[in-house]
């Protein structure tokens, strides 16, 4: 059977390949919860960061000097219920009042903070911003710039 | 214009739904007229789009507010070259333009098979149209670009000032002809399916079209990778992020076709393999534009949840089923020519690399589908990250690396010892001595020590292969040895294309390996005149300010850069803020030399004169630019058509010397 041994062979290295995809997902999943569920977290998880999105809730941006630290809170529009959240790191430019944001970290239940290494930040939807009111914030006649 | 833009759309599907049902019964009755009047259907069909395009642009450059998409990406006082690119600025226009590249592709086929490939063409043309067709049902019913707004708004909200830069202008574009280019290989293959002609003659087809593909994906990709790393400010180039799994997944498996390509070709094995592939480069395609413009998987790239979701998970249902059907309908008759015989073969070497493609392509797809799988299980959204797919690329990229020098060396059949002595001698080396070089460096991780290890092997075999084929014509056409060079390269332009892709492989290892194992970040708060030193770095910051300009707020810092105590350079940081989109701007600066990028991000300050950076050093980052540079440049030279060569020159390729040592 001169077939047999590349099955064998095959085998293990689909094995093998198959045994670091799952190890690798193990090792580095992330839950991801609401601000609701991680509000009612009643323990932080072992060594385990979450996800949460959420939206900017505007005014409560605070950043301090460096620009490198930030704290905010993440309201959802389902619950209305806000979550507050230090951010130490790269602040994208996307990131600002009413903005869509995805933070990862730790929760720490007792603090009632959410401490995130990861922040990344969406623009406002496009169209929501302009509303009928909005023409008249457009400075018009600007021919003479 | 904006009616003209509609009745172009719907005339330009009826124009699809006719040539595919001409196409299909053309084929079937045999009916050569209807084929042609399906094919002329697609240069008809690249006509009207071009005419809808063009509308398009007008309502852009005239800044016609009343149409939703032009109020929604353009603005009045932004530059004429972003009115001309916000084209692809959303997903109605991206849609657009994805159309718009498959449509002239499409009459590309049309032209160049007028009298090739004839038993394919009615099948290939119904694919074509299909696909087409799909499109042109979602800008119309789904996501039209000439949908006009109740009111007519005095301006349009402009373009998201991240994307106002050269790399968003020709990235999208570029992406998408790597992306839609996948569309024809497909094509082909499921005319040969259909039409029963199942010899080698479409795979020479496919082929050109998937190197097409390959080289503006790879293209595509970089540019994306180019502009993160240039605009975003945190000092990396790829994160992982679903859309740019998205473009690199198609990517692997049309590589891994190149390659089994060859075998088909040289010995009739993986002839079922080879549509698996295709199928797949296609499916992959379209869900990577699918999760592009779907927003369906979270990611750091701005685009809405919309409406195109459901067509497309019909599409890729309708599509996938179709092109599996057909495999296993003809299956029976793509049995292989050829047994395997060794695991110490050639054969077994590039049977080894497409598992190693695929592998890592499904390693990626798992990853970036994770979240989604997850929730309808378990339902409870789980998402993994960068880590992840860094602790499975790693090894099997390693492997992958091995093999580009390992594949091209050993014998087909069966290696014999022989055949090691005389190939694998100095690549082993070379491999050790760069070893050697690196831990005397100072590197002291056992991952960048085996990756250098391995470039440097596979460096070596690639001088080899040059060296020796070089010598080899000297002997049959004495000349100088750089005549010879040149000769043997223009000669064989797929096995030296190859080769010099390779080249610019091993350069975007040692780029990535550099960069991501000895990348070093700190954050600096600084007063004026004060130092701080990273590497071998001081800067100094000499002062910041402030300026206005009409559309935005400038702050801009003076660093100057000393090495060893003398100046060699300043920098200019900058964070703009523009009044428009409320959103600062960070503008990174970076002092590049091969051996490292110097990256400098302004992040904060305050009214006393502080100020915040943070700096990076990343490592070779420019060996990936070049290296990639160089793969495009190998792509495109292997699809320069083989002129007539004079009399046939009986060349010793290495490789001729090789199968005769093994017959």
């Amino acid at each position: 059977m001169p077939h047999l041994k590349f099955l064998i062979v095959g085998a293990l290295i689909v094995g093998a390949i198959s045994y670091l995809m799952f190890s690798g997902i193990n090792d580095s999943m992330v839950y991801y919860y609401t601000v609701s569920e991680a509000l009612e977290m009643v323990q932080e998880l072992d060594n385990r960061g979450i996800r949460v999105g959420g939206y900017v809730q505007a005014g409560t941006i605070q950043k301090d000097n460096s620009q490198s630290q930030v704290e905010f809170l993440v309201f959802e529009k389902e619950s209305d219920r806000t979550l507050p959240v230090i951010y130490q790191g790269i602040i994208p430019d996307t990131f600002k009042d009413n903005a869509e944001v995805l933070v990862e970290g730790m929760y720490r239940p007792e603090e009632g903070i959410f401490h995130a290494n990861v922040l990344l930040a969406k623009c406002p939807s496009k169209y929501e911003a302009l509303g009928p009111e909005h023409p008249q914030d457009i400075p018009i006649g600007k021919g003479s710039d | 214009m904006i009616e003209l833009g509609h009745y172009c759309l719907i005339a330009s599907l009826l124009v699809c739904a006719y040539g595919m049902v001409a196409a299909i019964a053309g084929g079937v009755q045999k009916n050569l007229p209807l084929v042609r009047s399906a094919e002329n259907s697609i240069i008809a069909h690249f006509t009207i789009l071009v005419a809808a395009s063009f509308c398009l642009w007008y309502l852009l450059l005239s800044d016609n507010f009343q149409v939703e998409y032009v109020a929604n990406f353009s603005a009045t006082d932004i530059p004429t070259r972003f009115k001309f690119t916000a084209f692809w600025g959303g997903q109605e226009g991206s849609l657009l333009l994805w159309a718009l590249v498959l449509s002239f592709f499409s009459f590309l086929v049309v032209v160049q098979n007028r009298h090739r490939n004839r038993d394919l063409m009615p099948y290939t043309a119904a694919v074509l149209l299909g696909t087409i067709g799909f499109f042109m049902l979602l800008l119309n019913f789904a996501t039209n670009p000439f949908e006009t707004l109740d009111f007519i708004p005095v301006d349009g909200q402009g373009l998201n000032p991240l994307l106002q830069n050269y790399y968003m202008i020709i990235h999208p574009p570029i992406l998408f002809l790597g992306y839609v280019g996948m569309t024809i290989p497909f094509a082909f293959a499921m005319g040969a399916l259909i039409s029963g002609r199942l010899d080698t003659s479409w795979l020479a087809t496919a082929r050109r079209w998937t190197l097409v593909a390959w080289i503006f994906l790879t293209f595509g990709f970089t540019l994306g990778g180019m502009w993160a790393y240039e605009e975003l400010g945190w000092g990396g180039y790829w994160a992982w992020d679903p859309v740019e799994n998205a473009s690199l997944m198609p990517w692997l498996i049309a590589t891994a076709f190149l390659h089994s390509v060859m075998i088909t070709e040289k010995k009739g094995m993986l002839r079922i393999w080879n549509f698996v592939l295709i199928l797949l480069a296609f499916e992959l395609s379209i869900f990577g534009t699918f999760i592009t413009r779907s927003g369906i998987i979270s990611s750091v790239h701005s685009f809405a949840l919309s409406s195109v979701g459901p067509f497309f998970v019909g599409f890729l249902a309708l599509s996938s089923f179709v092109g599996v059907f057909w495999i296993v309908y003809r299956s029976k008759e793509l049995h292989s020519e050829q047994r395997m015989t060794s695991f110490l073969s050639r054969e077994a070497s590039f049977l080894l690399n497409n598992l190693l493609f695929v592998s890592i392509c499904f390693a990626i797809f798992w990853g970036t589908v994770f979240p989604i799988l997850s929730e309808w299980v378990q339902g409870e959204k789980i998402t993994v990250s960068a880590p992840f797919f860094n602790a499975v690329n790693l090894p099997l990229g390693l492997a992958l690396l091995i093999l580009t020098g390992v594949c091209p060396l050993i014998a087909w059949r069966k290696a014999s010892a022989k055949n090691f002595r005389r190939n694998f001698v100095t690549p082993l080396l070379a491999g050790f001595l760069s070893s050697v070089a690196v831990v005397a460096a100072g590197v002291r991780d056992l991952i960048p020590v085996l990756f250098f290890s391995a470039c440097g092997f596979v460096a070596m075999t690639l001088i080899n292969e040059f060296y020796k084929g070089a010598r080899a014509r000297q002997t049959i056409r004495p000349s100088g040895f750089l005549i010879a060079l040149t000769d043997l390269t223009l000669m064989n332009k797929r096995r030296y294309g190859g080769f010099i892709i390779h080249i610019g492989v091993v350069l975007v290892f040692v780029g990535i390996i550099g960069s991501s194992f000895f990348q070093s970040e700190e954050l600096f708060t600084v007063n004026r005149g004060e130092e701080f030193t990273i590497g071998d770095y001081t800067l100094r910051f000499e002062q910041l300010t402030f300026r206005e300009d009409p559309e935005k707020e400038v702050v801009l810092a003076h660093l100057d850069i000393l090495k060893g105590g003398q100046k060699i350079d300043e920098i200019y940081p900058e964070k703009d803020f523009h009044y428009k989109s409320e959103q600062p701007m960070t503008e990174v600066k970076i002092r590049s030399t091969l051996k490292e990028d110097l990256y400098v991000v302004l992040s904060g300050w305050d009214e006393e004169g502080q100020a915040t950076f943070h700096v990076f050093i990343n490592p070779l980052v420019q060996l990936i630019w070049i290296g990639i540079g160089i793969m495009v440049l190998g792509g495109m030279f292997v699809l320069i058509p083989n002129k007539k060569l004079g009399p046939a020159v009986a060349l010793k390729r290495p490789d001729q010397e090789v199968r005769e040592e093994a017959a």
